[in-house]
């Protein structure tokens, strides 16, 4: 494997350009922010870390019992109740872009790989990132579809490091987003420790991805939820909204946003609904406690009008009618919600539920203008003249 | 027009005026404890402390001294005549000493924080004052004894959760004999509780955030799994007529969790088959929520409509002003940001009905009032 553990420059294979398409089906296309791509096994990442942690890890089987590797991804305290039943097998490339249109993109923004930059052995934690990393560029964006897009896994425990990642992956033209993963420290995420990390994504122009969900990993420091451990799975998937809240306030509380003016953030995998009816209250907090905070110079509300989008993967649409009427008393502003799915994952969101609660006049915005936006991708209207990313 | 019906104020807080005050209530072991070590009965968590600690009203101190909500004559003037409340539940400052690590110096706390409200407060010739029944929950069958011990006092009625010292949410079924005796007594259990609060038995989701400005907009964070619990958890399919006050944690996340858990629903099941009825029909039936700090959109008709995805939160919400807080909401404010539809059920009706009084004789007893009231102090809402 050329790509483990090096430090060079990452195979670059040029984008074959994406067909002409009609442009009366832009109104179909889709940008997919939020695909959990995964191995099929895990020596397929082990493959990629150098010989001495290749030797760390070990080789499953070679020891009675089908003993003899450690394993690298993290056991969740909840799963899905009807996980077994859902047929979640490892997506190939073919499976992914089955039924994905010509001017489609599937971002892929890892799967178990996600729990990985918390592994409480640092360095382990920063090798294996390493690896799925080149592991992503090498299995699933070199010489595969271009419509495939990649973001780079931030080993988020020692910051220096993690921008170095970033930097080092981060220039590929299909990387398109650094995603911190699981919090690896206990700390939220504005804390200035995690600075650089921030610096170098607004210096690569990426946006950084939150995920919801990794504190369900008893790997991962932070707590899943407030007064306690919830005792379903269902509970968990609902307040993983709170965590990434917590992560957001801290950036705007840390003065990020004011560090970084060309920062932008997407969160993703704990729906859009949550975001404002909470933001309310961190508006009007703000008001009576700005004197403990004169960094933060502009209201919360304009932070995330500027700096933050929002995935619709962990919505679940179950009353459409409901939802929209939240979502259009309470926001997000419909220009910074993007379409993602969370696929492969039994509780994927559908593209074609978005029109039972999102006003016709932004679904274009929804499907893919918004993310084209966030990821800086070419407008999608411009798509039919032959342009790609 | 204001609104000028019977207003029942669901979140106020009374505190002692020296730690001496309520230390005189502690069995001599532990009010020795209390003298030798130090403690202070009213801790503040230096991270979190508020800028210049003015997180009280600064009008509200009262002139022969102690801190505000210490002194009845003050409260009376400044929140009961001021605003025409006709009935205040006072409920401490607010109980969060009581996440003392030691389980039993809390549950005697307790014990004499509900001997000093009684004794100082709800002796009071004054029937605006009710009370509530505060309980450490660490030993839970302990504070169900202090639940039956203090709460057949006729102007007790609530019990009172602050912190969870079992580090588990209250629907957790180490929390049944709280609920039960609560239960047993026709007691409402109150919840007024912070994450993150006090000597390290709660957290914050994600991680110890680093100021008081993101500590307090994520208060409501405790109260979502809190809330939560109680119906993953069957609370109310164990106990079928137990009642809930979710106190100072907003109002405008009820949709999104509603709605979530709804979506849910199936799934959830799986999970907790013994809840029988969607979530939202556990909320509507069981849980009322105070309206302070009351979350206000960006243009004033909005927080209806945000409610109305739901529906039903008329009937839910319960005035409460905080006083002496200093995020003090009063009713003309609250009014303004609601419709006026809303008015009745929102400043007395629904508490009402929650704690079984009659709506008609409270009006009756304010109109009294406000005829004996002379008119320059008729500075109500």
């Amino acid at each position: 494997m050329s790509g483990a553990g090096g430090s060079g420059p990452l195979i670059d294979t040029p984008l074959i350009d994406t067909p002409l398409i009609d442009t009366a089906l832009i109104d179909t296309l889709l940008i997919d922010t939020a695909v959990r791509h995964r191995w099929a096994d895990e020596q397929e990442i082990v493959e990629f870390l150098p010989a001495g942690w290749r030797d760390w890890v070990g080789v499953p089987g070679s020891l009675p019992g089908g003993r003899g590797a450690r394993p690298l991804g993290l056991t969740p305290l909840w799963t899905h109740p009807r996980r077994a039943a859902h047929a979640e097998r490892p997506a190939t490339v073919d499976d992914l872009l089955a039924g994905a249109g010509p001017g489609d993109r599937l971002v892929l923004a890892h799967g178990p790989g996600l729990a990985l930059p918390a592994s409480t052995n640092a360095y382990l934690a920063r090798e294996v990132v390493r690896a799925v990393n080149d592991w992503t560029v090498q299995r699933w964006l070199t010489g595969t579809d271009p419509r495939l897009l990649g973001t780079v896994l931030v080993p988020n425990q020692v910051p220096d490091e993690a921008a170095a990642e970033i930097r080092r992956v981060g220039g590929h033209p299909r990387v398109v987003a650094a995603t911190l993963g699981a919090n690896g420290t206990g700390k939220p995420f504005g804390h200035p420790m995690f600075h650089p990390i921030f610096g170098a994504a607004a210096d690569l122009d990426l946006p950084v991805v939150l995920t919801a969900g990794l504190e369900a990993h008893p790997d991962v420091p932070g707590e899943a939820a407030a007064a306690g451990l919830p005792a379903t799975h269902t509970e968990y998937r609902v307040f993983s909204a709170l965590p990434l809240q917590g992560h957001l306030y801290s950036l705007v509380a840390m003065g990020v946003f004011e560090k970084f003016p060309t920062l932008r953030v997407l969160l993703s995998g704990a729906g859009v609904s949550w975001l404002s009816t909470f933001a309310w209250r961190f508006e009007a907090t703000y008001k009576g406690l700005r004197k403990e905070i004169p960094w933060v110079r502009r209201r919360p509300s304009e932070y995330l009008a500027r700096h933050v989008w929002i995935g619709t993967d962990g919505e679940h649409p179950a009353e459409p009618e409901r939802l929209r009427r939240l979502v259009a008393a309470a926001g997000p502003a419909p220009d910074r919600i993007v379409f993602g799915s969370g696929r492969p994952d039994p509780d994927a969101t559908a593209a074609d539920d978005l029109a039972g609660w999102m006003p016709p006049e932004h679904l274009r915005g929804v499907r893919h203008g918004n993310a084209a936006d966030v990821l800086r991708l070419p407008a999608a209207d411009r798509v039919g003249a032959g342009s790609t990313c | 027009m204001a609104y000028s019906g019977p207003t029942i104020d669901s979140d106020v807080h009374h505190t002692w005026r020296s730690d001496d005050e309520v230390a005189a209530y502690l069995p001599r072991r532990w009010r020795e404890y209390v003298h030798d070590s130090g403690i202070t009965l009213r801790p503040v968590v230096a991270n979190f402390a508020h800028p210049g600690r003015a997180d009280l009203r600064m009008d509200a101190f009262p002139e022969r001294g102690g801190p505000p909500g210490s002194d009845y004559a003050t409260l009376r003037d400044q929140l009961l005549d001021a605003h025409g409340i006709t009935r205040a539940i006072l409920g401490f400052d607010v109980g969060h000493e009581l996440a003392h690590a030691n389980p039993y110096f809390a549950a005697e706390l307790a014990r004499a924080m509900n001997d000093w409200s009684i004794e100082h407060w709800l002796s009071i010739d004054d029937p605006r004052l009710q009370g509530k029944v505060v309980v450490a929950d660490h030993q839970p069958e302990r504070a169900a004894e202090e639940i039956r011990r203090v709460g057949d006092h006729p102007k007790i009625v609530e019990v009172l959760l602050v912190t969870n010292g079992t580090g588990q949410p209250f629907g957790h079924p180490i929390h049944d004999p709280i609920h039960r005796a609560a239960d047993d007594l026709g007691l409402p259990v109150g919840m007024h509780v912070a994450p993150g609060f006090l000597y390290k038995n709660v957290q914050y989701a994600g991680g110890m955030p680093g100021t008081r400005f993101e500590y307090l907009a994520r208060v409501p964070e405790a109260h979502v799994h809190h809330l939560t619990s109680l119906i993953t958890h069957g609370v109310f399919e164990k106990f079928p007529s137990l009642r809930v006050m979710l106190i100072e944690c907003g109002v405008a996340w009820f949709p999104w969790l509603m709605l979530a858990l709804d979506a849910r629903y199936t799934d959830y099941r799986r999970e907790s088959d013994w809840v029988r009825r969607l979530p939202s029909e556990y909320f509507r039936e069981h849980v009322r929520v105070t309206t302070q700090p009351l979350d206000i959109g960006p243009e004033r008709h909005r927080l209806a409509e945000l409610l109305d995805a739901l529906g039903g939160m008329d009937e839910i919400l319960c005035f409460a002003t905080d006083y002496p807080h200093w995020d003090f909401d009063d009713p003309m404010y609250v009014g303004r940001h609601l419709p006026r539809t809303w008015w009745d059920g929102v400043f007395h009706g629904n508490a009402a009905r929650f704690y079984g009084w009659d709506p008609a004789a409270l009006a009756a007893e304010e109109r009294e009032r406000a005829a004996r009231r002379p008119l320059a102090s008729a500075g109500r809402a």
